[in-house]
């Protein structure tokens, strides 16, 4: 599903040049579950926004389901990305205006799925994730937790083959987290691939491969069992 | 999607209540102000647009003099228009009007003063538009007894009858027979006729000598041959004008020819038939106007800006989930649309209310009835599509531009260049306002100056009374009405005059002095005065002595100059020169001898020079009858004089008014820009201040972190007021340096209409400078000092 080589990310200020991501070759395959470790600063969140497209690597290749996408326009991005990857983060990043259900039933809005369809489609995932009856409050109006389950609904309404989770439990108490990351687990096993950047030892035990990252580079790869390819 | 924008854009509005408010009322003070003048300048440009012919129709008027103490008259002579005709090539017709403005007309028992009786050239319909409801446009004023009325004055005279071949009488004895009934004419019209009897008729009616030297009543129109060119025209008319008389009248006399959709905007002409208006004013106006909506532009784009990093995360979420640049452009678009409309709303509920008030200042009546017509939705259509364009493209530009990853992680700095962008429309706001600022206080100086100034006469305590006109029975009784007035308590002076200062009645004669060349002649205006003229009016005798009548002779040849007309006729000795007269005044001697010398007085606006002027004595002449009184008690005098009149000339009207209010109405007009520039002046120095609120309470939330380091390590309130103070200050004093000169320039432009002018002093500037410095810094005070005096631990929990 994703495949990097000699990818490198240089953040560049006035005075100073900073590389976030050095010479990272990676390959994550569909149906995997990975978690990517490492001290702040090391490049994983960065790492995961190349992997989201929403930002271009400085140098590199980057394959997403074959197709070579570092040097595609924003508005190429947008478009597969709005297909195929969902997106889960730290601080959840609900829209303040939109109640539950308008947050969620956003992606759709941008996928041009008709309204009947978007109802349906909105109603089952907030139903999955045992929502539905906050769908008309505002995010405001909801506990962490809850706000860590409407943007989780939001990123799998468009059913993506791919979801990135940038630090998903970070926000949330330990009842909470682990609700959060048996939802993952469950759509895991559903078929969706994810990756997730993670502090947490606890929460990267969830995942069938752990990468660690150091100062931009990868440092290890422990394959868990539970995974075969 | 277009709900969910919507839905968007409407809980935004809610949940930042203030920012809405200052957003929208900015927006909506603003469009309705300019909306305002827009509508008003529109109805202005579009005077005579309904003549069809307008675009080849020009005024020939006569200019008379030369050079300093020229002036010109709206009309020219009677044989001017046939002979152009005749003549000229490039004319294909000439129309002549001729109008009474108190005709008596009455049909049956009906009887009533109209002002717009008009006698014009039987081809009169063939050239100018005036839509015939019944009758033939083509011979209507073939028969010389022909009439042509509008439909009210038909159903005023006849009721539903057909007015068709019925009769009204003119002055009580001159029979016309109705041949036509047309529209009425629009009110932005300068030619308004109600009646239009033939011409031909008038030369009876109303004595016309068909004569060369017959001047400036007779307004005459010439409709020009497609492509020909109006440049050559004023030197054709005289060549023809001298072709018709002699060299000697040629040099005194020229030519100038206004098209007809200009002649709105010529004021000066002298006898005009309606209203004019300056362009520098209407300039003016539409320049305010745009000003206007650019502040509250301006203001708009700032505050929206200035609030974007709260919807950066938006931004980036909606990137996120696959939003193109496109599609985000069009969200913010849309919103500055809907606040835009929601602005309207403000804006229509504003104009409403003013509307009314404002265009009965104006004395645009038409435009009091019924201002929302298609002029006013061509205005109002305009003012939104700029609004929009101009102040929603940009934030909308502005915010789609943020990147995904840099909105979620917090990292937007709301822009360098929109910081830059911010400055530059804060200065050049509050530039426009110091602007308006400084030319509001220039004007208010000139109004001042001309209200304040010696005017050469005592313009309060003067009543004049209207004396009937054509009716030689009331010259007769001039001298019993003088001398029954004269025994009414109260009555300090009596005297006839044939004019007087800021009444348009004008009188020119051809004079040179004695023992010169006949051809030296030079045109000096006169009033017929009487002995009692210069005590009536407090005119100041410089040399030699008044109108006496010790001496017999003076009313038969006795002149009195202005100071003007002895430099003018370049008299070293002015008393006892002798001057010569070769038109004829009935039962004058043609030699008049100088006998005192008046101070120059104002006879016209301060916008004219104080020309050359000569008085003699000819009650014949007498228009008007001034008088002096004891002003407390006014009323109880004019009562008097009513029934004194009354006794003395049965059956005429008693008409009477207030000098120093017919003076003072010279100044209406000026007193009008200057009410209008100061109310939007303050307008935009409001909107201006709204915007700093805005961006001052925006930055203050922006530095909530510095402030609370900076409270912890000790500063005071009054260095925070003043930290926040500082750049805005900079900002105001660049305002300055921009809108100085250009407002000196403006101003300037603007005095330059008066021949009496004030002097634009330095204080108008500072001060213009200083008061809109102080708003601001009261408007960033009043934000700062909140900031200030709140909990510094509060400010630092932000982190």
């Amino acid at each position: 599903m994703i495949r990097t080589i000699n990818l490198k990310k240089l953040y560049t200020t006035e005075e100073v040049e900073t590389t976030a991501l050095d010479n990272v070759n990676i390959e994550i395959k569909e149906k995997e579950f990975v978690a990517i470790m490492g001290p702040s600063g090391c490049g994983k969140s960065t790492l995961l926004n190349l992997f989201g497209m929403l930002d271009n690597p400085t140098d590199g290749e980057y394959y997403f389901l074959n197709e070579e996408v570092s040097k595609y326009t924003e508005r190429q991005r947008a478009n597969i990305r709005k297909a195929n990857i969902g997106f889960v983060f730290q601080s959840f990043n609900l829209i303040d205006e939109l109640t539950v259900f308008e947050n969620v039933e956003l992606p759709l809005l941008y996928l041009g799925v008709s309204s009947s369809e978007r109802t349906k489609m909105v109603n089952e995932v907030l139903e999955r994730m045992q929502i539905m009856h906050r769908k008309d409050h505002f995010p405001q109006q909801l506990s962490g937790g809850q706000q860590q389950r409407v943007a989780v609904s939001r990123a799998v309404v468009a059913k993506p083959a791919l979801i990135l989770a940038d630090e998903p439990t970070g926000n949330l108490d330990s009842a909470n987290g682990e609700e959060v990351m048996n939802i993952l687990t469950q759509l895991n096993e559903g078929g969706t691939t994810i990756v997730m950047v993670t502090h947490s030892p606890h929460d990267s035990e969830f995942a069938h491969r752990v990468i660690h990252l150091f100062d931009g580079h990868v440092v290890t790869e422990n394959y868990k069992e539970k995974f075969h390819v | 999607m277009i709900s969910n924008y919507l839905k968007v854009a409407l809980r935004n509005l809610m949940r930042h209540k203030t920012f809405s408010i200052v957003n929208i009322a900015g927006l909506g003070i603003g469009i309705a102000g300019s909306l305002l003048i827009l509508v008003y300048v529109v109805n202005q440009l579009s005077y005579d647009s309904t003549q069809k012919n307008r675009s080849h129709i020009v005024r020939a008027s006569v200019i008379l003099g030369r050079g300093g103490s020229s002036m010109t008259l709206a009309a020219a002579m009677p044989p001017l228009g046939p002979a152009a005709a005749a003549e000229l090539p490039e004319v294909k017709a000439a129309v002549r009007f001729r109008v009474d403005r108190s005709a008596v007309i009455s049909a049956g028992n009906k009887e009533f003063t109209e002002s717009a009786f008009f006698f014009a050239d039987s081809n009169v319909f063939n050239v100018f538009t005036f839509p015939l409801v019944s009758g033939n446009r083509a011979n209507a004023l073939d028969d010389p007894s022909s009439i042509v009325i509008s439909q009210s004055i038909a159903h005023k005279y006849f009721g539903d009858t057909d007015p068709i071949g019925k009769t009204l009488v003119y002055d009580k004895k001159y029979d016309f027979t109705v041949t036509g009934v047309m529209k009425d004419v629009p009110e932005n019209t300068m030619l308004r006729p109600e009646f239009i009897a033939s011409y031909s008729r008038a030369v009876e009616v109303q004595k016309i000598e068909n004569s060369w030297g017959s001047l400036g009543a007779d307004y005459t129109y010439l409709y020009l041959r497609r492509k020909a060119s109006v440049v050559k025209l004023p030197s054709e008319l005289e060549q023809l004008f001298i072709r018709n008389t002699n060299k000697t009248m040629g040099s005194l006399i020229s030519f100038t020819v206004v098209p007809l959709s200009e002649i709105h905007f010529r004021p000066g002409m002298m006898g005009e038939l309606g209203p004019t208006v300056n362009i520098t004013s209407m300039n003016l106006f539409s320049m305010i106007a745009f000003l206007v909506l650019i502040v509250a532009c301006l203001n708009f784009i700032n505050l929206s800006t200035a609030r974007s990093m709260q919807r950066s995360k938006e931004v980036g979420l909606r990137k996120v989930v696959g939003a193109g640049r496109a599609g985000l452009v069009w969200q913010f678009f849309g919103e500055s649309l809907i606040v835009t409309l929601l602005s309207l709303i403000i804006a229509v509920v504003i104009f409403e209310l003013i509307a009314p008030s404002l265009y009965s200042f104006f004395n645009a009546e038409a435009l009091v009835r019924s201002y929302l017509n298609a002029y006013s939705f061509v205005a109002l259509l305009a003012v939104v599509v700029f609004v929009a364009v101009v102040a929603g493209i940009y934030p909308a530009v502005f915010l789609s531009r943020y990147s995904p990853v840099d909105s979620l992680r917090g990292a937007t700095t709301p822009g360098s260049a929109g910081a830059t962008l911010r400055k530059v429309l804060v200065v050049a706001q509050f530039a426009i306002a110091v602007f308006l600022l400084i030319s509001t206080a220039v004007i208010f100086k000139q109004i001042n100056f001309m209200r304040n100034s010696d005017l050469g006469f005592k313009k309060n305590g003067v009543v004049v009374l209207n004396l009937p006109e054509s009716s030689s029975a009331v010259i007769d009784k001039y001298a019993v009405l003088k001398q029954a007035f004269n025994l009414i308590p109260g009555v300090q002076d009596v005297s006839g005059a044939g004019s007087l200062p800021a009444f348009s009645w004008y009188q020119v004669q051809d004079v040179h002095l004695q023992g010169e060349p006949e051809t030296k002649y030079s045109m000096i205006q006169t009033i017929a005065v009487d002995y009692d003229y210069l005590r009536t009016l407090h005119l100041e005798l410089l040399q030699g002595r008044d109108f006496s009548r010790r001496f017999p002779t003076d009313s038969d040849n006795a002149i009195l100059l202005n100071q003007s007309a002895v430099q003018y006729l370049e008299l070293k000795n002015p008393i006892g020169a002798e001057v010569y007269i070769p038109s004829e005044v009935p039962g004058k001697s043609r030699i008049m001898k100088v006998i005192g010398v008046v101070k120059d007085f104002h006879v016209t606006s301060f916008q004219k020079r104080m020309g050359p002027l000569l008085l003699y004595m000819s009650p014949a002449n007498f228009k008007y009858i001034a008088l002096r009184i004891d002003q407390p008690q006014s009323s109880r005098i004019i009562s008097a004089l009513r029934s004194a009149w009354e006794k003395i000339l049965p059956g005429t009207s008693f008409d009477y008014s207030f000098l120093s209010q017919t003076y003072d109405d010279l100044y209406r007009s000026d007193d009008k820009v200057g009410s209008l520039v100061s109310i939007f002046a303050s307008l935009a120095v409001l909107i201006g201040c709204m915007g700093l609120f805005g961006l001052v309470s925006y930055s203050v939330e922006r530095r909530t972190k510095e402030i609370g380091i900076r409270k912890v390590l000790g500063a005071s309130i009054s260095m925070i007021v003043a930290l926040l103070s500082k750049d805005f200050t900079k900002w105001v004093l660049m305002a300055n340096v921009i809108a100085w000169p250009a407002a000196y320039y403006v101003t300037n432009n603007w005095l330059a209409n008066f021949a009496y002018r004030t002097s634009v002093g330095i204080w108008v500037f500072v001060l213009s400078g200083v008061a809109a410095l102080l708003v601001a810094l009261v408007t960033v005070g009043s934000v700062g000092i909140k900031a200030a005096t709140a909990n510094p631990v509060e400010a630092l929990r932000y982190e």
